[in-house]
């Protein structure tokens, strides 16, 4: 559900991103027939990858737990996305992996250098998008 | 995590490696090498 709620948020800001000339790229703790599906049912137009093993996920040092996708936070969190019509599926991937987003690159002039990061804590604490595109803007 | 606009460095991805849809081997770093992009890292599919 919160998948589903991230992507359709990023597709609300996918054409300043074009405009920017900024890339959208997601990956997923799926398989790659999962991802498939999922970009075809949520009409999500950024790159799609994944990453079964997770070793992507903890370079960035995102976090994972039981309690980041059951606590208190996610339930009010699944509350409202429920409310605004997202709907959970069936599992797809790592249930207790929590996602993260920055901004990064392009790393042959900048080096690896990242001018935005957001580490969900729990499960629908997604980063703040103006945020986001302040962050393409500036740099 | 509060957001952090400051600047820092990504970590060390080197060896990293993703899959496409069609089941391709990306090298994760490869993704932002010559652009910048939005990166996310989503929970599971569902």
């Amino acid at each position: 559900m919160f998948a589903r709620q991230q992507a359709a948020a990023l597709m609300e800001i996918k054409d300043q991103l074009d405009n920017a000339g900024v890339g959208l790229v997601a990956i997923g703790s799926g398989k790659p027939a999962q991802a498939k599906e999922f970009v075809a049912l949520f009409s999500f137009e950024g790159e799609m990858y994944v990453d079964p093993s997770l070793k992507t996920y903890k370079a960035f040092k995102l976090v994972r737990g039981l309690w980041r996708t059951l606590g208190p936070a996610s339930i009010g969190r699944g509350m409202t996305a429920m409310k605004a019509g997202f709907r959970q599926g069936k599992n797809a991937g790592d249930l207790w992996q929590q996602g993260g987003m920055f901004v990064i690159g392009p790393s042959d002039q900048l080096g690896n250098q990242m001018l935005f990061q957001h580490r969900n804590q729990a499960a629908g604490d997604h980063a703040d998008l103006n945020a986001v595109l302040t962050a393409c803007r500036a740099s | 995590m509060i957001d952090l606009n400051e600047k820092s460095t990504a970590p060390d991805v080197s060896g990293l490696t993703v899959l496409s849809m069609e089941k391709n081997v990306v090298q994760l770093g490869s993704l932002w090498h010559e652009r910048q992009i939005v990166l996310t890292f989503l929970r599971h599919f569902g």
